[in-house]
């Protein structure tokens, strides 16, 4: 015996020289399927399956064996989660009509939550659209879900309306087991049009904290953010993984200080099983697989790899320890490159330098403290004009204020602040960072537009122009052009902020 | 003409109120069945000689006109279509990366959302509609309709694998980052996988499998919807060890250089060489469509389109045809600079053959509305203008890009039956 303790030790360090990682744990096969999840007491496992054409879900043990299948009838069904006390809730539907005869009798039938209890099915939510991806709070008496509730259904690819939103149901406010959830509560909306959203919201052991899945943009990546329960305004989410890392379908370690997601780095041979400290942002690839779950004692992960669900020990030696370089481009300090006062007419200043050369990874910001005395017509308060483009960037006020530059190919890109009345003075401040456009006014947390293209590289200045369409009395009081984080706007919230 | 509409009617009451994949199999033995008998080709009937007028027709855009998952639908489609008297049709066989037919490669049940998390969903009638099932499959009921008809079957297949949105990315894409496209700063972009990676160029041949066994006349592969891919999405692993390869230590240049997008372009031209191969040995005719043709040669192409050159291709054999989908005119002599380029593109072919667009798009400012308000005149007379001028440049024929409903005002489609009458009757 202690022969084969001292080979085996010999091995590990000759597996460790080579520079190889074997999973700490090794993994055991359970079953062919995907999204696994453990049962709150951890012996078993809920997981979907793809079988001819549709999506059945089913629970195993965790040892494998025979299937108890949950759905397995005509309509689809996924993305299993248990309640505390053992029932299951997923998504599931089955759609019987075309789009066109759906569309045009109104239909309500879409993809809805299901609450498996006792042996007993009972329908959670109703509607043409899709809720999916539930997370049960520690307590039982709320879910979080992904959903197109509300979404536009026009102009889909040109819509402004976010893809997919965060909701909750309250199932304590149910009348009687069987009973519908009542109209669920929209938390989250993006602002930055369809090709953002968000997928598989999960909240933590205590219940105070959310993270989930959100693209930004369709030129971005998924990536895991995060927000205090309760706290769903847009400045107090927050970035949970380092950019560069594609995270999705985030899961919460029983001790509330760990997730694991399915992530992606440049160079890594697939989707990969991630664990990440969300506190420090360490983070560790675990294996290549998809759908990650922590047991309820912390100390197996189960995962998916093509189709078939593995589970595996998770052990001191998968802690995460690598902090990934966080690139982050507001971070400096505000730095005043330009300034002017007291223009109540259109002047023109002529400017140059490479310190006004903005490449398209570049922060900088616009500020300016005007008064103005109504919204009637066009100001155009401050702009820059380079080579690249004669309106390379400018903040003009109408009836509305608006901070404006161009993507890469000189089209025109702007956010939009309202609530702006004339009649005082004002101070607008326009940011534009390698990914984004925000308008702050007077201060307040930012409009943001993520656009769908990268913005402009801008090199060659060749003036300011300030003032423009100024009425009679009016005036800019300071114009201001400069790199970094201008200091009267908020930041967003940060990692941690969120988790100290 | 009389039994034929007998046949449609036939069709239309026994397709009523069928649920559409019982419909699709219904239409498929009524197909079969009428095959047996002789066809009756209407006035559009094609010869080898013929000059052609290709409907370039998406289907989604009728998903509000007509049940497209339906034979029926399918069928109600093609009819309308052709009230542009087109001639031949080219069917587009996905949207983005979403496939219009049940592929293996794609994993069609993943394509519906919300089945793959990575992919947003779509709330209007587009993103409820399942043209990727068996029950939606129109690509039987298109040919079988283009056959009995004596009109051209072609498919109209894209290089995008998403179209500027993330409900129609690829299936395949979102499942394989290890090949995702990077740009020069070295982030990874979910929209395409890198053509630099060999099992990206084998699982778009795979593809391409799939469409020949539609069984078409011809592929026409649009290079314009690229979903946003180009040369700077391009600095993948193997990207970077092929330049290294090249030039050694010199850092990875901007997209812009000449060189990189050699590099990249010859990897492309593989895959198309290898797309090419396919096609002949299938017996099928691969097409190459191409925007903003102008006077210029292939490399200042790729730089302003963050495209693909056409003339090598062309000359080299690749290209089978070429198609112009848009042409940059001079707009103070919109007619006079188009058939300077179009004569300019038929110096140059090789021995492809040619098709110029009679586009009621203006995306590029090439539609025939466009046209006819430079010229002042009306737009039936401006596709009159733009008919001729494609048939005299010796082209085969034009491509209506793309037919939506109601799209081609009955002035033009009259302008077009007349020109047919003409020309096709001599």
């Amino acid at each position: 015996m202690k022969a084969i303790k001292v080979a085996m030790c010999s091995l590990a360090v000759l597996s460790m020289a080579a520079g190889c990682r074997t999973a700490p744990g090794g993994e055991r096969r359970v079953v062919r399927g995907f999204n696994p999840v453990f049962s709150p007491d951890g012996g078993k496992i809920a997981f979907q399956r793809l079988e001819g054409d549709v999506f059945k879900l089913g629970v195993v043990g965790v040892g494998g064996g025979t299937v108890e299948w949950v759905e397995d009838g005509p309509g689809n069904a996924a993305y299993p989660e248990w309640t505390p006390s053992g029932g299951l809730v997923y998504m599931a539907g089955h759609d019987t009509e075309t789009a066109y005869e759906a569309w045009r009798g109104g239909s309500k039938n879409g993809y809805g939550l299901w609450l498996y209890e006792n042996g007993a099915k009972s329908r959670l939510t109703t509607g043409r659209c899709r809720d999916y991806t539930p997370s049960v709070s520690p307590d039982g008496g709320k879910i979080y879900f992904v959903t197109t509730r509300g979404v536009a259904s026009e102009s889909a690819v040109y819509s402004k309306a976010a893809s997919t939103r965060i909701a909750e149901i309250d199932l304590t406010a149910r009348e009687g087991a069987s009973a519908a959830a009542g109209e669920p509560r929209i938390l989250m909306d993006s602002p930055n049009g369809n090709n953002s959203g968000f997928v598989q919201p999960a909240v933590s052991p205590d219940g105070k904290t959310l993270v989930w899945g959100h693209l930004e943009n369709f030129f971005d990546m998924w990536r895991i953010y995060g927000t205090r329960v309760g706290r769903w305004d847009r400045q107090e989410w927050c970035p949970v993984t380092p950019r560069g890392l594609a995270a999705i379908s985030p899961r919460w370690h029983p001790n509330g200080r760990l997730i694991c997601f399915s992530g992606f780095r440049r160079d890594d041979p697939g989707w990969g099983v991630w664990v990440e400290e969300v506190a420090t942002g360490k983070v560790k690839r675990l294996e290549t697989g998809e759908n990650p779950c922590f047991s309820p004692d912390g100390k197996s992960i189960a995962y998916d790899r093509d189709g078939v669900v593995y589970v595996r020990e998770f052990t001191a030696a998968d802690m995460p320890d690598e902090i990934l370089p966080e690139l982050r481009d507001d971070d400096a300090p505000e730095k005043v490159l330009w300034s002017k006062e007291d223009v109540s007419k259109e002047t023109a200043l002529e400017a140059a330098g490479p310190q006004f050369a903005f490449g398209d990874d570049t922060t900088f910001f616009v500020r300016v403290k005007v008064k103005l005395d109504g919204t009637e017509g066009l100001r155009q308060l401050l702009i820059g004009e380079y080579d690249e483009h004669e309106y390379a960037f400018q903040v003009f006020a109408n009836y509305a204020v608006w901070f404006s530059t161009r993507d890469f190919g000189g089209r025109y890109l702007d956010v939009k602040k309202d609530g702006y009345k004339g009649q005082r003075e004002y101070t607008f401040t326009g940011i534009r960072t390698s990914k984004s456009l925000m308008l702050s006014v007077d201060g307040s947390v930012p409009a943001v537009n993520v656009p769908r293209t990268k913005v402009l590289s801008l090199k060659n200045l060749r003036r300011f122009v300030v003032g423009r369409g100024l009425k009679a009395g009016e005036k800019v009081i300071k114009a201001e052009v400069g790199t970094g984080w201008p200091c009267d706007v908020p930041k967003f919230r940060r990692r941690e902020d969120l988790f100290k | 003409m009389k039994s034929m509409i007998v046949r449609k009617s036939q069709l239309a009451q026994l397709s009523a109120n069928c649920k559409p994949k019982f419909c699709l199999a219904l239409t498929l033995a009524c197909c079969q069945c009428l095959g047996a008998q002789p066809e009756i080709p209407d006035s559009r009937h094609q010869t080898p000689n013929s000059f052609q007028v290709v409907a370039l027709v998406d289907s989604l855009d009728f998903a509000k006109e007509f049940d497209i998952e339906t034979a029926t639908g399918t069928v109600q489609t093609l009819e309308h279509v052709l009230l542009t008297h087109a001639n031949d049709i080219w069917w587009r066989d996905k949207g983005g990366g979403r496939m219009r037919y049940p592929s293996e490669c794609e994993v069609w049940q993943f394509s519906e959302a919300p089945f793959d998390k990575k992919r947003l969903p779509s709330e209007d009638i587009y993103g409820y509609l399942r043209l990727e099932s068996p029950r939606g499959d129109e690509f039987p009921v298109v040919r079988e309709e283009c056959r009995r008809r004596g009109i051209g079957f072609g498919i109209h297949t894209t290089i995008e694998e998403n179209h500027w949105y993330s409900p129609l990315s690829s299936n395949w894409t979102l499942a394989h980052p290890q090949y995702w496209c990077c740009t020069r700063g070295g982030d990874p972009w979910m929209g395409a996988c890198s053509i630099m990676h060999p099992e990206v160029v084998e699982h778009k041949l795979k593809m391409v499998d799939e469409r020949l066994a539609m069984k078409p006349q011809k592929i026409m592969l649009d290079f314009w919807r690229n979903g946003a891919w180009s040369y700077a999405r391009e600095y993948s692993a193997p990207a970077l060890a092929e330049w290294r390869r090249l030039y050694g230590g010199e850092p990875a240049p901007e997209p812009s250089d000449p060189r990189w997008q050699n590099m990249v372009g010859e990897r492309f031209d593989g895959y198309l060489r290898k797309f090419s191969a396919k096609c002949r040995a299938a017996g099928v005719e691969f097409v190459g469509g191409f925007v903003g043709i102008d006077d210029k040669d292939d490399a200042s192409l790729r730089t302003r389109y963050s495209g693909f050159g056409w003339r090598h291709l062309a000359k080299e054999g690749v290209l089978d045809a070429v198609y112009v989908m848009s042409v940059v005119y001079d707009p103070k002599d919109p007619f006079g600079s188009t058939e300077r380029i179009y004569r300019n593109v038929m110096a140059n072919r090789g021995k492809a053959e040619v098709y110029f667009p009679l586009a009621t798009y203006n995306f590029e400012k090439c539609g025939i509305g466009e046209y006819a308000k430079l010229a002042k005149i009306s737009e039936a007379e401006a596709a009159t203008r733009l008919l001729r001028l494609a048939k005299d440049a010796g082209a085969r024929g034009v491509v209506l890009e793309c037919v939506d409903y109601g799209n081609y005002r009955p002035a033009v489609c009259d302008a077009i039956a007349a020109f047919l009458k003409e020309v096709n009757s001599k």
